[in-house]
């Protein structure tokens, strides 16, 4: 039976705040009152601009309750992205989806977690930490490991303060340039050498977002210290146009970086050449 | 019925529907729509161009926008009848009519299709039963033709158009009607293991990556979606576009990173998604085998010849051990 797979809703722009100089975070509603937003953590939506397109972006706000605001931390990297920079609050967009699998929440329940973030990949852990915060007693201990260039470049700031009774958080900065509040630690290199912490959990999950170079050493390190690779999630990036699997340009060997990920399971992943190749 | 005699019952045919069909143009077979039925040939013939045109328009307007607003589009005026389309034309429609199950605007023109095959004596009725026309015409030997009708929109055209149908031919009921041969499984088992690194290395030196083969390949299915401006500033359409695996920018995400780097990764990406990636999802082979590839390749890239060697390429690693 045909479906409305194309049907996109109409969001009005009703804040930006600035993250860093390159990103801001979006808050969007529903134009009609009775639209909610029903997600969960690492899911994305299609971003929708008349004239200029469309693109894939998580979703950043809390997936607790189904709700008619939502927001979305976006980095201004392309065209579509560079509209919504200069767009002014009141504008109308649209968006369809939310698409794919994220994080697998329903695991980690009781478990120890460890989040790997690099620069803009914090942005798909935000639904999730905000999970975890406002369900306080979810999972066992969680820590966040996160790297970026400078503190000019972390995104959410503001925020760790807030998290910080429920994620220990660790920060790896390319330059160390002043202080940053709501952190346990704070170290110059980079966020690999965080994980031979003896503070990091090792019965843990582990889950990673960051660019891809960074994800493949973060994996290759992770196995090197023996985590389960059945307990590794990583959320890839792809180039997509339809959200659920039939455009063909996020298909990764045998499955769809939209439908069936962004998030999947390292073991999943590793027979799939050119993915992550680890040890190369 | 001769060839006269049919053309003359199909003449006015495009009164009263839209007709894609094959027309000859400076000697070379294609297909595309018509004004007249004048022109269309009844023939065997493979045309360079697929029919996959009428069910997945090149460029399917999805939607209008004006201001902000969106308003869907590209729903067919008039009922269309999609005429010609031999055993593999039909064989790659039972797989867009898989791949588009959900599809709105693909079920919009299928349930406005009316679908007339045609093929050459003898054809085994077991072939037939599992392809999805409404129509058949088959050419006898002796030149004469013969109807057979499938579906209640088969012979309520035959009855429009005057003709005798001499067969019914019943749907299949069989559960995975296309099965995938073992040549194909052992093709499908060497791209999924990576075994014929070899081949694509050849390809990716001699593939000018021009996407002819993409284009007039009647399976291929990649699509984007673009917005195309109006005269107006704030007006437009959103597309639905043929796509093609063969160019760079298919992978290219913002910031300019390209999964599929290379022609080698590219062509293989092709060759995964018609032999293992479609036999997974779809229950049957990405390839029809039209032939239309090969024949359209300015690089003289043969289709044919890849399997063979890919289907090798396990052999070889066997005898390296």
């Amino acid at each position: 039976m045909p479906k409305k797979q194309y049907k996109t809703e109409e969001i009005v722009l009703s804040k930006k705040s600035k993250l860093t100089e390159q990103a801001y975070l979006y808050t969007f509603k529903f134009k009609d009152p009775k639209k909610k937003l029903k997600f969960t953590p690492g899911q994305f939506v299609m971003l929708s601009f008349a004239g200029v397109g469309e693109a894939p972006i998580s979703v950043a706000s809390s997936s607790r309750e189904a709700s008619n605001t939502f927001e979305l931390a976006v980095q201004n990297v392309g065209v579509l992205t560079e509209y919504l920079k200069n767009c002014p609050v009141g504008k109308v967009l649209g968006i369809r989806g939310p698409y794919g699998h994220g994080w697998p929440v329903d695991k980690i329940k009781g478990e120890n977690l460890i989040v790997i973030a690099g620069g803009c990949g914090l942005a798909p852990f935000r639904a999730l930490i905000k999970y975890l915060v406002e369900e306080k007693d979810y999972a066992k201990k969680i820590q966040l490991l996160y790297g970026a260039k400078d503190s000019q470049n972390m995104f959410f700031k503001k925020e760790y303060q807030d998290w910080a009774e429920v994620v220990e958080t660790h920060f790896a900065l390319d330059t160390k340039d002043q202080e940053v509040k709501g952190c346990v630690s704070l170290d110059e290199g980079l966020v690999t050498n965080l994980l031979e912490k003896d503070y990091v959990e090792r019965d843990a999950y582990a889950h990673v977002c960051g660019p891809p170079i960074m994800a493949k050493f973060v994996i290759e390190k992770l196995l090197e210290l023996g985590y389960d690779e059945e307990k590794i999630f990583v959320t890839l990036e792809r180039r997509m146009e339809c959200g659920f699997g039939v455009c063909q340009h996020c298909a990764i060997g045998p499955y769809y970086v939209c439908k069936d990920g962004p998030v999947f399971c390292y073991k999943k992943l590793k027979s799939i050449p050119g993915i992550i190749e680890v040890g190369t | 019925m001769k060839t006269k005699e049919l053309k003359e019952k199909f003449s006015t045919l495009h009164k009263k529907y839209e007709i894609f069909a094959p027309v000859r143009r400076e000697k070379r077979l294609k297909t595309g729509y018509i004004n007249t039925m004048s022109c269309v040939e009844f023939t065997a013939e493979i045309p360079e161009y697929s029919y996959k045109e009428a069910f997945f328009p090149s460029r399917q307007t999805m939607f209008k926008y004006k201001g902000e607003k969106f308003t869907k589009e590209g729903s067919l005026k008039r009922e269309q009848v999609v005429l010609g389309m031999g055993l593999a034309d039909l064989r790659a429609l039972e797989l867009y009519k898989r791949v588009f199950a959900e599809d709105e605007y693909f079920q919009n023109r299928i349930e406005k299709s009316v679908v007339v095959g045609f093929g050459k004596s003898p054809l085994s009725r077991e072939a037939l039963a599992v392809l999805p026309f409404d129509l058949f015409i088959t050419q006898e030997e002796d030149e004469s033709y013969k109807f057979l009708s499938r579906t209640d929109r088969g012979s309520k055209l035959a009855q429009e158009l005057a003709l005798e149908i001499s067969e019914d031919i019943e749907e299949s009921k069989k559960d995975e009607p296309f099965p995938v041969s073992d040549f194909y499984q052992q093709i499908k088992s060497n791209m999924e293991g990576d075994k014929a690194a070899k081949v694509f290395e050849d390809l990716g030196q001699k593939c000018i990556e021009c996407g002819k083969c993409t284009m007039v390949c009647p399976t291929c299915f990649c699509f984007r979606i673009d917005d195309e401006q109006g005269f107006e500033e704030d007006e437009g359409t959103r597309k639905r576009v043929w796509d093609s695996c063969y160019y760079h920018e298919f992978s290219e995400v913002a910031g300019g990173h390209r999964f599929l780097d290379t022609t080698k990764d590219r062509i293989k990406f092709w060759y995964y998604h018609k032999f293992a990636r479609i036999p997974n999802e779809y229950k049957m082979l990405g390839c029809v085998s039209c032939g239309r590839c090969t024949k359209t390749c300015p690089a003289g890239i043969n289709l044919e010849e890849n399997l063979k060697n890919i289907f090798d390429s396990s052999k070889e690693e066997g005898n390296k051990k």
